[in-house]
């Protein structure tokens, strides 16, 4: 794919201080990281912090990439997410889940026609999660796109713990083995 | 540690990807993960599954403060500060030796004069030498370009421009006045290499009323057509010096 070795390419060059690089690889992804990181926090404000925080990460670490983390957009959602996993964590004990924040956004989740258009990996594995039972796919699906504990899953599905957990487990397990073939 | 089982280091390393793995749980995690080459690649194979599922997602315009923060945290504005004064005073050196080596016959003068014998050293009174100076989008300058209409040359020296993807070629158009079709004054070189070509006799006479500069990405080699088929990246005044 050629985006994926101009990413890299601009990706080494970042590594080597090539600020004019950094600038592009910005400008190419910068978007696609906030898409994900808005639906993740739902404030564009924390959003936009996260990928302040990853970019300058980024710049002094770019040499830390290795190709066994995936394509390098792959990694930069990566280290996005558990950064905004990390945000999240840490506001969310004194702050309620509140259900209408989403709706001040204006955002509608994932697009599929973005899905159509990404990559045979993405299409794979969003075939693979068609093979979770509903439930499963729902726990594993929240947990994903919107950081949810196990104990926001289990007020939010109002189901006892042990089952949310062994939903994610066993949607977990399917998904791997779906993928594997 | 149990590092052993692969089927915990699994399950944990899929519920550390997705986020469920939380609090002391994680941390201990996170520890494992720098001591065991086996947990860390756990994890990257999780990262992998599951990252493709982002894209779905689509995407939201960051708004321009985000970029001028990391600039900040990095020292990238100081950087760009400072190659803008670099750039200046060469560029300030070399105007002032353009125009002043018919006034000044110092030694030092005659010295640089011989140095640049190959580059004319007459100025005309009229202008016949035009230059500019394309930058990139932090105000950088990428290229700089010098027209000698006289002498019919066309020099084109690359400051660290970065390379555009395999299958690209940035080239540079000259916009008429009065909106007439993009001329192309051939392909941009990269990195830290220069072109000195000769320049056309039908472009010389638009330079004088020329609206600027243009560069677009096209596929390498350079527009099929001979008018731009890609976009636009960047623009530059023309200055007559």
């Amino acid at each position: 794919m050629a985006e994926q070795e101009e990413l890299a390419r601009l990706l080494q060059a970042t590594a080597r201080g090539d600020r004019q690089a950094f600038a592009r690889l910005y400008e190419l992804t910068a978007p696609k990281l906030l898409g994900a990181g808005v639906y993740m926090l739902k404030r564009r404000e924390l959003a936009e912090d996260v990928l302040q925080d990853l970019f300058v990460k980024v710049w002094h670490r770019a040499s830390e990439y290795q190709a066994e983390r995936g394509g390098v957009l792959t990694w930069l959602y990566s280290v996005q997410r558990y950064l905004a996993l990390d945000k999240l964590r840490a506001q969310r004990p004194t702050q309620e889940l509140d259900e209408d924040m989403s709706n001040t956004l204006a955002f509608e989740g994932p697009d599929p026609s973005a899905m159509a258009m990404s990559n045979d990996m993405a299409a794979r594995v969003h075939k693979c999660l068609d093979t979770l039972t509903d439930v499963q796919r729902r726990s594993v699906t929240l947990a994903f796109f919107e950081g949810l504990t196990h104990a926001e899953l289990t007020q939010k599905l109002q189901t006892p713990l042990g089952t949310v957990k062994s939903w994610i487990r066993r949607g977990l397990v399917s998904l791997q083995k779906c993928l594997e073939q | 540690m149990r590092y052993d089982n692969p089927q915990l280091v699994q399950r944990l390393a899929s519920e550390y990807v997705l986020g469920t793995l939380t609090g002391r749980a994680r941390r201990r995690f996170e520890s494992w993960m720098r001591d065991s080459y086996q947990v860390r690649s756990a994890v990257w194979h999780w990262e992998r599954q599951l990252g493709p599922l982002a894209e779905a997602t689509g995407g939201v315009q960051p708004r321009a403060r985000v970029w001028e923060q990391v600039l900040e945290r990095t020292g990238g504005k100081a950087a760009a500060q400072a190659e803008r004064e670099r750039a200046r005073a060469r560029w300030f050196e070399r105007l002032g030796l353009w125009r002043g080596l018919s006034l000044v016959a110092t030694a030092a003068a005659v010295v640089l004069a011989v140095l640049l014998a190959r580059t004319p050293t007459e100025v005309t009174p009229q202008a016949q030498q035009y230059v500019a100076v394309v930058n990139g989008p932090e105000s950088q300058p990428l290229w700089l370009v010098r027209a000698d209409v006289q002498q019919g040359r066309l020099a084109i020296r690359s400051i660290n421009a970065t390379a555009p993807a395999p299958a690209n070629s940035y080239e540079l158009w000259i916009l008429p006045a009065g909106g007439a079709a993009p001329r192309s004054l051939g392909l941009l070189p990269t990195g830290t290499a220069s072109v000195d070509t000769d320049l056309p006799v039908e472009l010389r006479s638009l330079l004088a009323s020329a609206q600027g500069l243009a560069v677009s990405l096209e596929p390498a080699g350079g527009s099929p057509t001979g008018a731009p088929t890609g976009p636009v990246v960047y623009q530059a005044a023309i200055l007559s010096i």
